[in-house]
């Protein structure tokens, strides 16, 4: 998890609420137990996904200047939303340059591994959502918003 | 009472001793210049190196300072020895050149050769004065400042010490003040004369010109008998 | 609230910091806030990433990309072309000597490809300032283990069938030493993790101690609990102040999060640590000088045995390792002492960090398997000799260590096979030199580093080094005499048997080890007076050669001292008396009419002035 400069450190009693930021006297830190090893390695996994670069899968938001004005910044913020609420920690996200087809912007690729990936057009924060929750969390793609499956070739 | 080998004879010794302690007290003769019976002893001459160990694991270490082990292999003159011991006078005669203590000892072991430049410091860093002042005369007034070649013996931060009570023991105990060769050419020459019976001060200048002249220590001279 | 999607890690080891790391971070923090990306992209700063060459670095995770010589100005386009639009840009990438194609990943980038990092695996990827970090990447689990599943005899065990060796430079066997200290019945024990690293060229144990400080107080508790000690020292030199201050935040988190101190994660067992900074000498990185210099006394060693792990810290039971060896240890714990022997050779186990500097393309630090060949470490992670010029010789060990030649460049780096080449394994310092550096010279630069940091006990270390210096700076100056080198091999030897301490009795390698591979160099420069490689300044003379000299004035204005005499289209000459051999003139020639030559053989014909 990131730790900005200034907010108290994670292990504050339950049912406090967050600090503000500019807040002076830190919070006394809790000592650790054994048991709480296992629970902050859980609540870093997401940053252990990002920073070893692996994970279950990557999703791909296809920006460059076409996908930008088609509105990808917020297919990005509501994919983004969509993970912190559902607590998606084992899927890295990414972003590409202008993917060729620009018509159909925003688009997205969903890579699961050892799964083709799948190419998804006209996008909008719902079809994102949805997308997230069924092929990624559940695990069947979308055909409807699909535009194909597989890789580009390669001449 | 700890068992061990010396020069191929079994020894015993208390626990504590040193290898040169047990040496002393079976009557086999190390040199040394920087050990002195009453002080701490410090390691710094390497005079009194003996070879320890067996076969190809053999290792030099000052005797003054290692203590005996049971099954211990101690050899005291072997070639390694000899040649680290000549080594070490060899480099202190080139900073004490005019000791007749150092000289003395280079006549005794076959240093016939001064190849590096003298630097006429007249100080071997050997530290007697140092551990004099401090243990037995209690004062600390001196001490060794810097490390390496840049080492030298002095006051704390070089000022007039107001420790010192001119008791002269570091004088006393230093071998390379405790007596200088008078002779014509002290500072080149390692002419064995003194050993020998012969000291050239005697024909420059018609007598001994050892300083601080002692008749129990540096009488040598004269009341040994011409052989 | 977004979940963050990038991680923008900052390599914030002092190599980079003194590139100016800290004001990219800020720079990067500025442009994030700008852009409004602050809930998606989080800027962290790392420890050391290893590839100092190229510092300032980023590593932008989840894609894995490697930008590096970062400035300032580049930042507000990184942010906008790869953050926004998904466009990595190639003009920040890592581009290998000779090639044209930038490399965008660092795992594709022959410097990381060929590297196994396990002392070193938290490098550029966590915020050393941050113990939950540590934790979030395995950190703790194998104290976890060690204080509630393991005895300490089982602790033991596991660390002497891992092989694991000290990686001080000494390379004693660590469960041997620990077993050893264990035995002792005397309270109460002490443990020390020496960080004084004073060998030139070597960083491996600050970039530890900057990137990942809680793996090295890991290391340490288990430790503890092993030989039974209850309160530990981590002496870091004064000269690292980073180091310092980061191990400084990692044991106040440490004690904060009850890692540290009474009641160690809820267990009864106690055990806490205490920094102790170094003052300036390299002497103090020798165990009883350490010591020593803890307790407050001035740093000189004393005659071994007795040995710490019997009698040390205040007379009493101390086991001191070296700060690569500490952060091994966790590592060893968690993943169990088959693994780690299957890394590396019959005698040396596991990997080792090695500090790769000199003439190489690729400076940096890298960790790999023991018995990895040295020509793969020079020509493979390091990218080979900049400049097209030819590999001549690398120092291994520091000025404890040797210089090996090109003929064992195939050597498998262990302890053993290095110390029988000549050299030594040291805390892992290579030094890389191309055929422009002179030995004579290497030879001169350690014995004069040796002399300077002898503690002066020993007469043979003392006067020893002093008048080995002497003689090889005589060499270096032209007035070498044949017997110089016999005298120098005898003054040799006598340091090496006479001395007290490691650092007298490893002074000699370098000479000795230079005379072994490079005798002729040193003949060459006693005999003819003159210096192959061209770098002893007494033994290089500027030469205007009249055939090729067209007179243009060039080397004239160049020259600092006024020492080039000549008018327009007249054959041009150097004084010598005035020439400082700057080597300015031989650069602004453009007809390669300057040649650096050896003294004797020119009678240069003085002008009437």
């Amino acid at each position: 998890m990131p730790t900005q400069k200034g907010k108290p450190s994670v292990g504050k009693k339950a049912g406090r609420p967050a600090a503000a930021p500019k807040e002076k006297t830190p919070k006394v830190q809790k000592k650790l137990l054994i048991q709480d090893l296992q629970r902050i390695r859980d609540k870093a996994r997401a940053v252990a996904t990002i920073r070893s670069s692996e994970g279950r899968a990557k999703i791909t938001v296809h920006m460059g200047t076409c996908g930008i004005a088609a509105g990808a910044r917020d297919i990005m913020s509501a994919l983004l939303e969509e993970m912190k609420k559902k607590k998606v920690t084992d899927v890295i996200v990414s972003t590409s340059g202008c993917a060729g087809l620009c018509n159909r912007e925003p688009m997205a690729t969903v890579a699961i591994k050892n799964q083709p990936p799948v190419k998804y057009v006209d996008l909008t924060a719902e079809k994102i959502r949805k997308i997230l929750n069924d092929h990624v969390l559940g695990g069947q793609p979308i055909v409807a918003y699909a535009l194909a499956v597989g890789h580009e070739t390669l001449y | 009472m700890i068992t061990f080998k010396l020069n191929g004879l079994e020894v015993q010794a208390e626990p504590g001793w040193t290898i040169l302690d047990t040496a002393k007290f079976f009557g086999l003769e190390i040199p040394t210049l920087c050990y002195m019976e009453g002080l701490d002893p410090y390691g710094g001459c390497r005079l009194c190196v003996v070879e320890i160990g067996e076969g190809k694991q053999t290792k030099l270490v000052s005797s003054c300072t290692y203590r005996v082990e049971e099954g211990l292999v101690v050899h005291t003159d072997t070639k390694r020895v000899i040649a680290a011991r000549r080594m070490m006078i060899e480099l202190m005669l080139s900073t004490a050149p005019m000791s007749k203590e150092i000289q003395d000892l280079a006549s005794k072991f076959g240093v016939t050769q001064q190849r590096f430049p003298p630097r006429n410091e007249e100080c071997v860093y050997c530290g007697l004065c140092i551990r004099m002042c401090d243990e037995q005369m209690d004062a600390r007034a001196i001490g060794f400042q810097n490390r390496g070649y840049k080492r030298k013996i002095s006051t704390p931060f070089d000022v007039k010490s107001e420790e010192c009570r001119l008791c002269g023991a570091c004088m006393y105990v230093c071998p390379a003040c405790a007596a200088r060769c008078g002779g014509p050419n002290a500072d080149t020459d390692i002419c064995n004369a003194c050993l020998q019976v012969e000291p050239t001060c005697l024909e420059t200048y018609g007598e001994l010109t050892c300083w601080m002249y002692d008749a129990g220590r540096c009488g040598t001279c004269v009341q040994e008998t011409k052989k | 609230m977004k979940q963050p999607r990038t991680h923008l890690l900052v390599c914030a080891g002092t190599g980079c910091v003194s590139c100016g790391s800290f004001q990219i971070k800020e720079a990067l923090e500025n442009e994030v806030r700008k852009r409004k990306l602050q809930d998606e992209v989080v800027v962290v700063a790392t420890g050391c990433n290893g590839f100092c060459e190229k510092g300032p670095i980023l590593l932008v995770q989840p894609d894995g990309i490697f930008y590096q010589q970062l400035k300032i100005e580049d930042i507000p386009r990184l942010v906008e072309e790869h953050l926004i639009k998904g466009r990595p840009i190639k003009k920040l990438m890592y581009v290998p000597p000779a090639k044209t194609t930038p490399i965008p990943k660092m795992k594709d980038i022959e410097f990381f490809k060929h590297q196994r990092l396990i002392v070193l695996r938290n490098r550029g990827r966590i915020d050393p300032e941050n113990v939950e970090e540590y934790i979030g990447f395995d950190g703790y689990e194998a104290l976890a283990k060690a204080l509630t599943e393991m005895s300490p005899e089982e602790i033991i065990d596991i660390i002497t069938a891992s092989g694991l060796r000290g990686r001080g430079g000494a390379g004693f066997p660590t469960g041997k030493k620990w077993a050893a200290g264990r035995r002792e019945t005397a309270t109460p024990k002490y443990l020390i993790c020496n960080g004084d690293e004073g060998d030139p060229g070597a960083f491996m144990d600050r970039s530890i101690l900057e990137a990942d400080p809680h793996a090295v107080l890991e290391g340490m508790i288990i430790g503890a609990k092993a030989i039974g000690a209850e309160k530990g020292y981590i002496y870091i030199r004064k000269e690292y102040p980073l180091a310092l201050k980061r191990m400084e935040i990692a044991i106040r988190q440490g004690r904060d999060y009850g890692l540290l101190g009474k009641g160690i994660l809820g267990t009864s067992f106690d055990f806490d640590v205490e920094i102790s900074q170094g003052a300036g000498a390299f002497v103090s990185g020798e165990e009883t000088a350490l010591i020593a210099a803890i307790e407050g006394r001035i740093a000189s060693p004393r005659q071994r045995p007795p040995y710490p792990a019997q009698q040390g810290l205040w007379n009493k039971p101390t086991v001191i390792n070296n700060v690569e060896t500490w952060a091994t240890v966790p590592n060893i714990i968690r993943r169990g002492a088959k693994w780690f022997a299957s890394l590396g050779t019959e005698t040396s186990k596991g990997t080792k960090i090695f500090s790769l500097v000199g003439k190489i393309n690729n400076t940096g630090l890298v960790e790999v398997p023991m018995g990895t060949k040295l020509r793969d470490i020079i020509y493979g992670i390091g990218g080979g000799i900049p400049d097209g010029r030819k590999f001549k010789a690398i120092q291994i060990g520091g000025p404890s260590g040797g210089c090996l030649p090109t003929s064992k460049l195939d050597l498998p780096i262990d302890y053993e096979s290095l110390t029988e080449a000549g050299a030594m394994m040291g805390s892992g310092g290579m030094i890389v030199m191309d055929d422009k550096t002179c030995m004579v010279d290497v030879a001169k630069y350690f014995l004069n580093f040796l002399r300077d940091e002898s503690c002066g006990k020993c007469v043979s270390c003392r006067e020893g080094t002093q008048r080995m210096w002497e003689i090889v700076r005589n060499i270096s100056e032209g007035k070498g005499k044949p017997s110089d080198l016999a005298v120098l091999e005898e003054l040799a030897v006598a340091c090496k048997d006479a001395s007290m301490c490691a650092l007298g009795q490893t002074a000699a390698n370098p000479v000795l080890s230079t005379l072994r591979y490079f005798r002729h160099e040193f003949e060459t420069h006693i005999l003819e007076k003159r210096c192959p490689a061209g770098v002893c300044v007494n033994l290089i003379r500027y030469f205007v050669l009249p055939d090729k000299c067209t007179g243009c004035l060039a080397c004239k204005r160049a020259c600092p001292n006024d020492c080039i005499r000549g008018t327009l289209r007249e054959v041009h000459l150097i004084d010598q008396s005035k020439c400082i051999k700057c080597g300015a003139c031989q650069e602004a020639c453009r007809f390669e009419a300057i040649e650096a030559h050896r003294d004797t053989a020119i009678v240069v014909q003085e002008e009437a002035r």
